[in-house]
C-alpha cells in the first residue's frame, strides 16, 4: 500500500484517480497545481507521483526535473498523465526524468495497473 | 467709443454668440451620438455573447484542442530588453494548449542580456540558418539559436535594433507554420488562449484572414507562473477607470464592430493572422507607430481590392492580460502614441475613408473612427471651453444646460454601467464583490475627470501625427506582475 | 430646443436605468452563486456513486448503473455537466458505462428527436451529445443535418458523424463539402479520418468525384489513415489531375504511404516549371518517403531560387538517412556552393543542435 500523490488543475479527473487508487488500497494525496505538488512531495513520504504536464503556473515537466533534482525525491517514480494531442510531450517527460506515462482519455483501470506496474518495478 | 464704431462691434459680438450657440449645440448633440453609438455597439456584442453562450456546449472546442488536423501555429514573440520576463514568458507560451505550435522569439537589439537569458533558460545553442526573405526586413539578422537535444519547438533570432514592427517582420519570415500568432513578450495568455483565436480558422477556413483576443488588464490580478489565476480590478483609481475603458472599448466595442464585420482593430498584443496574407501584403510597416491597427487596415484593403470574400474576427473570450501604465505620466505618454498612431493611420489610407468601393470598412467604419475617434478629443476640450464661455456670454441658458450636462453625464455612465452589467452576465471573470464596485467606481470616474484628461495628452498626440515629427517611443514604466520582479522600463505600447 | 421638461424626464429615466442596471448586476451575481451552491449540494451525494460506476466492473457495474438511472430530474439535471465533460475524458469501460447510463436515461432518444428542433442551438447540442454517445442509429439524421441552415450545426453534425458514422455517411460528408451550405473541409476530413479502416472503400470512391475539393478531401483522409492500396490511384491524381490543391494533396499523401510507386511522380513534381506549392510540398513528401533513389534530384533542389523549395529539400534531406546526410555534407563544404551550402550547412546545423524544428510540417494548406 503506498502514498500516491496526484497533480491535476481537472477536478474530474482528479476526484477519479483518487477514487480508483483509494479503492485499491492507496493512500491519496490530490492538488491542482505544480506548486502544492512540489511542497506535497517533499513534506510528505510519497511513493509515487502522478503529474498531469499540462497545469496552469508550473507544469508537471518543471514539478518532474526539480524533484529530480532534488535529494529527497530524486527517485520517486513520476508518471505523467498528457493529452492525446500532445504525444510530443511525451518524449519531453521521459528526458524530464519520468518513469511512465498515460493518455488522456484514459481508464481507471489502465491507471491503477500502470501504478501498480511502476510500484512494483522501483520496489524491485 | 464712437456710435459709428459701435455697430459693427454689436454685430461682430452677435456673430460670436450665435457661434458659440451653434458650437455648444453641436457639442452636446455629439456627446449623445458618441455614447449612443457605444451602446449600440455594446448590444450588438451582447446579442453575440448570448448566442455563442447557447452554442458553447457544441462549439467543438476539445476537438480542436485534440486533432492533429488543427493547423499549426507560430507564435512571434518580438522583445527588445525583456531580460527580466523573458525567460518565464516563453515556458509559459509553450506550456499553451494546442496541438502544434512553435515560438519564434526575435530579440531586436536588445542591450540588457535578453538573449543571455533565454540562453540559459533554454540551453540555447548557436546555429547557422538562411532566413527566408518573403518580407523585406531593416535591421539584419545576426544570429539565430535553437534549444539544445529535445522537442522544445522555440527558435530566438537576434537582429540589429529596428523597432517592433521590423522584428515582426523577420518573425513573419522565420515561421515555419501558415498560421501566425503575435504576441507581446510582456502578455499573459490564458492557456486556451491559442485554440480561442484559432477556432475562427477551423470553422471557416476559406475566409478567415485574422483574428484577434481580447485583450485585459492585468494590474491587480494574482499571476502565478505565467497565468492569471484570479481577475480582479485593481484598488487605484487609475487602474479601475482602465479596466472599465478597456471593457467597454476593447471587449464589447471590437466584439460589436466584429459583428458589424468592421473589425478594424486587433490588438498587437495578440492577434493570429494567415501568414500568406500578410505577406502578400508586405508584412508590417515599421514606419507606423500603431503598426497593428495599420496592418489590420491595409488587409481590409488588399482583400476588397481585390474583390475576396474574407473576415476579420474578434474572438470575445478574455484570454490574454497586459499590464496597463499605473502612473499618470505613463498614461500621458502612451495615449499620445495611440492616439498619433491612429492620426497617422487615418492620414495614410485617408483615400479609403467614404470611399464606396471599401464597403463597410470605407463607409461606416472608418468615418466612425474620424468622427468618434479621432476628433473625440477635439470635441471634447471644445466643450469644456466654449460651454462655460457660452455661459458667460448669456448665449446659454444656464438653468437648461446644467440640466442638459447632469443628463448628457449620466447616460455615459449608463453606457458603462451597462458594460459591466454585460462583462458581469457573459463572463464574470471577478470573484469579488469588491471588484464590481470597483467597476463602477472607475465609470464614474472615467466620464468625470479621466476622459477630459486623456483629451488633452491625445490631442497632441494628434498634433504629433498631423506634423509627423520625430518618433518618440514613451518609456513605459511597470510595476512587475508580482512584487517580487524589478520595476522596468519598457518601449512600445501594449493594447 | 429642446424644452426642460423633457431634459427632466431623460434625467428621471436614466436615472432608474443607473438603479436597475445595478440591481441587474448584483441580481444576477446573487442568482448565479446561489444556482451553483444549489447544484453542488444536490450533485453531491450521487458523485461517489459516480465515480464508483466508473471505477466498477461486471455486476457491481450494472446495479449501480441501475441506481444511477433512477435519480430524479433534478439532481440528473445537476449533475449532467459532469457526465458530459467526463465522457471525454475517459475510456474503455468507464465509457461504455457512462453511455449505458446516458442511454438508460433515454438521453440519446431524446437527443434524435431534437434534431429536427426548431432552435438551432438545441439540435446543435444533440448532435453534439449523439457524437460524444457514438449513437451509431443518429447516422442517418445527422447526415441530413449535414446541410442545415446554420453553419455551426452542420460542424456539430460533421464532428458527430466522426464519432457514430459508417461507410454509408462518406458521400454525404464528401457532398457536404459544395453548395451554398458547405461545411468546411478541415471538419470533413477530421470525420472521415475518424470513421476508421471499413469506411475508407466508399472513401476511394471519392477520387473519381467531379469537384476537385471532394477529390482533395478524398485523397488526404486516404493518405492520412495510411490506406497504402490506392497508391496508384493517388499517383497519377498527382501526374494529371487538372487542380493544383489536389496534385499538391497528392504528392503529401503519396509521401506518408510510403511506398515506391509514389517516388516517380513526385520526383517529377518537383522539377522547375512545376507550381512552387507543388515543389514544396513534393520535396518535404520525397523525405517522408524515405526512398534512397530521391538523394541526387533533392541535392539540386538545394541550389533552387525559391528559398522554401531549398530549405524543404534540405530538410528532406537529412530525413533519407546517411546517403541524404553525405550529400548535404558535400554540398555545405562546397566553398563556391553559395545558397545551397548555406542551406546545407543551416540544417545539418539544426541537426547537430539535436533540436526538433527539422520535423516541422511546413508544407500544411489550410
Amino acid at each position: 500500500m503506498a502514498h500516491v500523490l496526484i497533480a491535476d488543475d481537472d477536478a474530474d479527473i482528479r476526484d477519479l484517480v483518487a477514487f480508483k487508487l483509494t479503492q485499491s488500497g492507496h493512500q491519496v494525496t490530490a492538488v491542482e497545481d505544480g506548486m502544492a505538488a512540489l511542497r506535497a512531495a517533499r513534506e510528505n513520504t510519497v511513493d509515487l507521483a502522478l503529474l498531469d504536464i499540462r497545469m496552469p503556473g508550473m507544469s508537471g515537466l518543471d514539478v518532474c526535473r526539480e524533484l529530480r533534482a532534488t535529494a529527497q525525491t530524486a527517485t520517486l517514480p513520476v508518471i505523467m498523465i498528457t493529452a492525446r494531442s500532445q504525444e510530443a510531450d511525451v518524449e519531453v517527460g521521459f528526458a524530464a526524468g519520468a518513469d511512465d506515462y498515460i493518455i488522456k482519455p484514459f481508464s481507471p483501470r489502465e491507471l491503477s495497473s500502470r501504478v501498480t506496474a511502476v510500484l512494483n518495478r522501483v520496489e524491485r | 467709443m464712437s456710435v459709428a464704431a459701435g455697430e459693427p462691434w454689436a454685430s461682430l459680438l452677435g456673430a460670436v454668440h450665435t457661434l458659440i450657440t451653434v458650437c455648444d449645440s453641436v457639442v452636446i448633440v455629439y456627446f449623445l451620438a458618441i455614447n449612443t453609438s457605444y451602446l449600440v455597439l455594446i448590444l450588438i456584442a451582447l446579442g453575440e455573447f448570448v448566442r455563442t453562450l447557447r452554442r458553447a456546449p457544441f462549439a467543438g472546442h476539445d476537438e480542436a484542442a485534440t486533432s492533429p488536423l488543427t493547423p499549426p501555429v507560430s507564435v512571434i514573440m518580438p522583445a527588445h530588453n525583456e531580460a527580466a520576463g523573458i525567460a518565464e514568458a516563453v515556458r509559459a507560451m509553450l506550456l499553451l494548449r494546442y496541438p502544434e505550435f512553435e515560438v519564434v522569439v526575435v530579440d531586436d537589439g536588445s542591450t540588457d542580456g535578453t538573449l543571455e537569458a533565454l540562453r540559459e533558460a533554454f540551453d540555447l545553442a548557436e546555429v547557422e540558418y538562411v532566413v527566408p526573405d518573403d518580407i523585406p526586413v531593416r535591421g539584419r539578422v545576426t544570429s539565430v539559436h535553437l534549444p539544445r537535444g529535445g522537442p522544445v519547438r522555440l527558435v530566438v533570432a537576434r537582429k540589429d535594433n529596428g523597432g517592433k514592427a521590423d522584428a515582426l517582420n523577420v518573425g513573419i519570415n522565420l515561421a515555419r507554420y501558415p498560421l501566425v500568432c503575435m504576441v507581446d513578450a510582456d502578455s499573459i495568455l490564458d492557456s486556451q488562449a491559442l485554440l480561442a483565436v484559432a477556432k475562427p480558422f477551423c470553422d471557416d477556413p476559406q475566409r478567415v484572414v485574422a483574428s484577434g483576443g481580447v485583450v485585459g488588464l492585468a494590474n491587480g490580478c494574482t499571476v502565478v507562473a505565467g497565468r492569471v489565476v484570479e481577475a480582479r480590478v485593481p484598488p487605484d483609481l487609475l487602474g479601475r477607470v482602465q479596466v472599465v475603458e478597456y471593457l467597454r472599448a476593447f471587449l464589447l466595442g471590437r466584439t460589436g464592430w466584429s459583428k458589424l464585420g468592421s473589425l478594424l482593430i486587433i490588438a498587437g498584443a495578440f492577434g493570429l493572422f494567415r501568414k500568406d496574407a500578410v505577406v502578400a501584403i508586405g508584412g508590417m510597416d515599421p514606419d507606423c507607430i500603431g503598426e497593428d491597427a495599420e496592418l489590420v487596415i491595409r488587409l481590409h484593403k488588399h482583400m476588397r481590392e481585390l474583390g475576396r470574400d474574407y473576415r476579420i474576427v474578434f474572438v470575445a473570450e478574455p484570454i490574454s492580460w497586459s499590464e496597463a501604465p499605473s502612473q499618470r505620466q505613463v498614461l500621458a505618454h502612451q495615449r499620445r502614441r495611440w492616439h498619433r498612431g491612429l492620426t497617422e493611420i487615418l492620414l495614410k489610407h485617408r483615400r479609403m475613408i467614404g470611399n464606396p468601393r471599401y464597403g463597410r470598412i470605407g463607409l461606416l467604419a472608418l468615418p466612425f473612427y474620424v468622427v468618434f475617434e479621432l476628433l473625440a478629443p477635439l470635441v471634447e476640450l471644445a466643450g469644456l471651453v466654449l460651454v462655460p464661455l457660452g455661459v458667460l456670454m448669456g448665449a446659454v441658458n444656464v438653468d437648461f444646460l446644467w440640466r442638459f450636462l447632469v443628463v448628457a453625464y449620466i447616460y455615459a455612465i449608463v453606457v458603462g454601467m451597462v458594460s459591466v452589467a454585460v462583462e458581469e452576465y457573459a463572463f464574470h471573470r471577478f470573484t469579488r464583490w469588491r471588484d464590481v464596485w470597483g467597476g463602477i467606481v472607475g465609470v464614474v470616474a472615467e466620464n468625470i475627470g479621466y476622459r477630459q484628461l486623456t483629451a488633452w495628452w491625445r490631442l497632441r498626440g494628434m498634433w504629433d501625427g498631423l506634423r509627423r515629427s520625430p518618433q518618440v517611443w514613451g518609456a513605459m514604466t511597470r510595476a512587475g506582475f508580482d512584487s517580487s520582479s524589478p520595476v522596468r522600463e519598457k518601449g512600445g505600447d501594449r493594447a | 430646443m429642446i424644452s426642460a421638461g423633457i431634459v427632466r424626464a431623460a434625467l428621471l429615466i436614466l436615472l432608474a436605468v443607473v438603479l436597475a442596471l445595478g440591481l441587474l448586476i448584483v441580481g444576477n451575481r446573487l442568482v448565479r452563486s446561489h444556482r451553483e451552491r444549489r447544484r453542488e449540494r444536490i450533485a453531491a451525494p450521487v458523485r461517489g456513486s459516480l465515480l464508483e460506476l466508473l471505477c466498477a466492473e461486471g455486476d457491481e457495474q450494472t446495479e449501480l448503473l441501475n441506481r444511477l438511472a433512477e435519480i430524479d430530474r433534478r439532481t440528473w439535471a445537476a449533475l449532467e455537466p459532469t457526465l458530459t465533460a467526463l465522457l471525454g475524458k475517459v475510456a474503455g469501460g468507464a465509457r461504455t458505462a457512462l453511455i449505458r447510463l446516458y442511454e438508460l436515461r433515454g438521453a440519446a432518444v431524446d437527443a434524435v428527436a431534437d434534431l429536427s428542433s426548431r432552435s438551432a442551438a438545441r439540435r446543435g447540442r444533440a448532435a453534439q451529445v449523439l457524437g460524444q454517445l457514438s449513437h451509431r442509429p443518429a447516422a442517418p439524421s445527422l447526415c441530413r443535418l449535414l446541410a442545415d441552415r446554420d453553419p455551426e450545426v452542420r460542424l456539430a453534425a460533421t464532428r458527430a458523424l466522426g464519432r457514430c458514422g459508417g461507410p454509408e455517411a462518406v458521400p454525404y460528408l464528401l457532398e457536404s463539402l459544395h453548395g451554398p451550405r458547405a461545411v468546411p473541409p478541415a471538419a470533413v476530413i477530421r470525420a472521415l479520418v475518424s470513421l476508421g479502416p471499413e469506411a475508407q472503400r466508399s472513401v476511394a470512391a471519392g477520387l473519381g468525384h467531379p469537384q476537385p475539393l471532394a477529390r482533395a478531401v478524398a485523397i488526404e483522409v486516404l493518405g492520412a489513415n495510411g490506406v497504402v492500396s490506392r497508391t496508384s490511384e493517388i499517383a497519377r491524381a498527382l501526374r494529371e489531375d487538372p487542380q493544383i490543391e489536389v496534385r499538391v494533396k497528392a504528392a503529401r499523401a503519396l509521401g506518408r504511404l510510403g511506398m515506391p510507386e509514389g517516388l516517380e511522380p513526385l520526383l517529377a513534381g518537383v522539377r522547375t516549371g512545376q507550381p512552387v506549392a507543388l515543389r514544396m510540398v513534393g520535396a518535404g513528401a520525397l523525405g517522408t518517403l524515405g526512398a534512397v533513389a530521391a538523394t541526387g534530384p533533392l541535392a539540386e533542389l538545394l541550389g533552387d531560387p525559391d528559398r522554401h523549395v531549398a530549405a524543404t529539400a534540405a530538410r528532406a534531406l537529412l530525413q533519407l538517412g546517411p546517403e541524404g546526410r553525405a550529400e548535404l555534407h558535400a554540398a555545405a563544404d562546397d566553398r563556391s556552393g553559395g545558397p545551397a551550402a548555406a542551406q546545407a550547412r543551416a540544417v545539418l546545423a539544426e541537426s547537430a543542435v539535436g533540436a526538433a524544428r527539422h520535423d516541422v510540417r511546413a508544407e500544411v494548406a489550410l
